[in-house]
């Protein structure tokens, strides 16, 4: 596997512990906010977790291209 | 067997709070990263995308194929369901009238992974020996990323949740519905077979039968509900902007009366919010894929817009309903949450008790339509694990059976907290194929906006405008 798919896989799997840790927390204290704290944590694994999906597919196929369809009329 | 029902209660209610927290997570996080790669498309395509989603005209030539309509009304059975009316009620009360604007924002977020799982749905369908079209998480995880283990999970997962424990769940809600409104003798028995009856007839009758039975009912069923909704509000009109107002006023300041914070508040409104709408869950790719249709990037923006009208419209009209009644400790007063808050605020109206029997019969149809979308869904992931007239009746009497059986015990607790873990488990596994999968889904929407902008009225999809095309099958 190569080492970006294998960086996504780890990420992934911290944004697992976040959201685990964020019922631990909900359930075992009484403060509800304080569980917010690794969703938000979450959310910024998440956006890494996607910059790499992204960056491992732009390596291997490039970046998108955008077919030019102005010469065709249907 | 009481205490039996209660210990497995106890233990699922714990998996339950984990896996929904681990799905929070992926569904509001890549909800976000979605809508912002898609440039708010749901909001700012708004109009196009309801005209998408009005079309009637089937675009293809099987007569076993569905319209877009007809798969966008399939889609908002499934959709628009019990949870359009306790669920909200529940909301308020365990949440506050705030969490209805969570609601709000939950749903313009996962409109955006709706459309990415439904143009993936579409992409990766397939045609199977009934003639139609079949797809959803299953099909894109085999053929999007190569693995039938993974397809063959989701799927069993998919039927597990949405054939057995939802079918329970809404089954049981509409037998109770009825057998509150209309109380006789061993009533729970009799309609427990009347529901048992006519789904029996509805899943045996094939999907094209489901299609022209969702098309015609669940438009009318949803208007129906609105007027009668709006009809229930003009009697306490006079509170009309103070209900919008202790939307917004509690948006982020939970009632002392309930206690918590504001993550009780957003909490409540996402929960109840994924639950009605199914944003990103996986279960309405499974209906978008059956639509046959030029482009797949089509039905990506009609499932976002149904998003969008389960949430913003026949969920905000049922919390306006309620929330009109008065200020909110009087709403409290009642000490009742789901539809029974419901039929005692519009009971307190001029409808009287009409409006108990009114809602109930809502609640029926709403169950009713809800049940046949989720038995659309089993078929076609049944037909994923082995596609044969065996498996596929052997899914056709799970369906019923579960309806039956769940509608005599009249006691959803722990098949309540049983499929809502499965589901959670489903949005997590769901939203992470999605985003390894996101790729094609913008190619494909690349394409749309080049084919538009060069003034093609209706774009056509190939498939080798994707750099990664092995495991498209239905598409030239």
């Amino acid at each position: 596997m190569k080492p970006i798919s294998n960086a996504i896989a780890v990420v992934g799997l911290i944004a697992v512990a976040l959201g685990i840790s964020m019922a631990y927390i909900e359930r075992h204290t009484d403060d509800v906010n304080l569980a917010f704290i690794p969703l938000l944590i979450g959310f910024v694994v998440i956006a890494i977790f996607y910059q790499l999906i992204t960056k491992r597919d732009n390596d291997e196929y490039g970046k998108i291209h955008e077919k030019d369809y102005s010469q065709k009329k249907q | 067997m009481v205490d039996l029902i209660t210990a497995i209660d106890g233990m699922v209610c714990v998996w339950n709070a984990y896996f929904w927290r681990i799905a929070f997570v992926f569904l509001i996080g890549l909800g976000i990263v979605f809508t912002i790669k898609l440039k708010g498309i749901q909001i700012t395509h708004l109009g196009r995308n309801a005209k998408l989603a009005l079309s009637g005209v089937s675009e293809g030539k099987g007569k076993k194929k569905l319209s877009s309509f007809e798969a966008f009304c399939i889609s908002m059975g499934a959709r628009i369901g019990v949870g359009n009316i306790a669920g909200v009620a529940t909301a308020i009360v365990t949440g506050g009238p705030g969490a209805v604007f969570w609601m709000w924002i939950f749903a313009i977020i996962g409109s955006a992974s709706s459309f990415m799982e439904s143009v993936l749905a579409q992409i990766y369908k397939e045609q199977k020996t009934d003639g139609g079209y079949h797809g959803g998480p299953a099909y894109y995880a085999t053929k999007g990323l190569k693995s039938r283990k993974l397809g063959i999970f989701v799927a069993m997962l998919l039927v597990l949740t949405f054939g057995v424990g939802f079918v329970m769940v809404q089954s049981c809600n509409a037998s109770n519905a009825l057998c509150g409104a209309f109380d006789f003798e061993n009533n729970h028995m009799i309609f427990a077979v009347i529901i048992a009856a006519i789904a029996s007839v509805l899943v045996f009758g094939g999907f094209k039968l489901i299609g022209k039975f969702s098309s015609t009912v669940v438009p009318i069923m949803a208007v129906l509900w609105i007027i009668f909704a709006i009809i229930a509000m003009a009697f306490n009109v006079e509170n009309l902007g103070n209900a919008i107002g202790m939307i917004f006023a509690n948006a982020f300041d939970i009632p002392s009366i309930i206690g918590g914070g504001i993550g009780t508040i957003i909490i409540t409104g996402l929960k109840r919010g994924v639950f009605s709408n199914e944003a990103g869950l996986g279960s309405i790719a499974n209906v978008a894929a059956t639509s046959d249709i030029k482009h797949p990037v089509k039905q990506g923006k009609i499932q976002s817009f149904g998003v969008l009208v389960d949430t913003l419209l026949v969920c905000t009209v049922t919390a306006l309903v309620i929330l009109s009644y008065g200020s909110f400790d009087s709403i409290m007063a009642f000490g009742d949450k789901g539809s029974v808050l419901v039929q005692d605020v519009i009971s307190s109206t001029p409808m009287g008790e009409a409006a108990n029997y009114i809602i109930a019969v809502f609640m029926f149809i709403f169950a009713f339509t809800s049940m046949i979308g989720y038995y659309t869904m089993s078929e076609s992931n049944a037909r994923f694990i082995k596609d044969s007239k065996v498996t596929i009746n052997l899914v056709r009497i799970i369906v019923i059976v579960s309806a039956l059986v769940a509608a005599i015990i009249a006691d959803v607790t722990v098949v309540d907290d049983i499929s809502d873990t499965f589901m959670a488990a489903m949005a997590s596994v769901n939203m992470v194929i999605v985003a390894l999968l996101s790729r094609q889904v913008f190619e494909a929407y690349a394409d749309w906006r080049n084919q538009k902008k060069a003034g093609i009225e209706e774009p056509e999809f190939h498939k080798d405008i994707l750099s990664d095309s092995s495991g498209v099958t239905e598409w030239r």
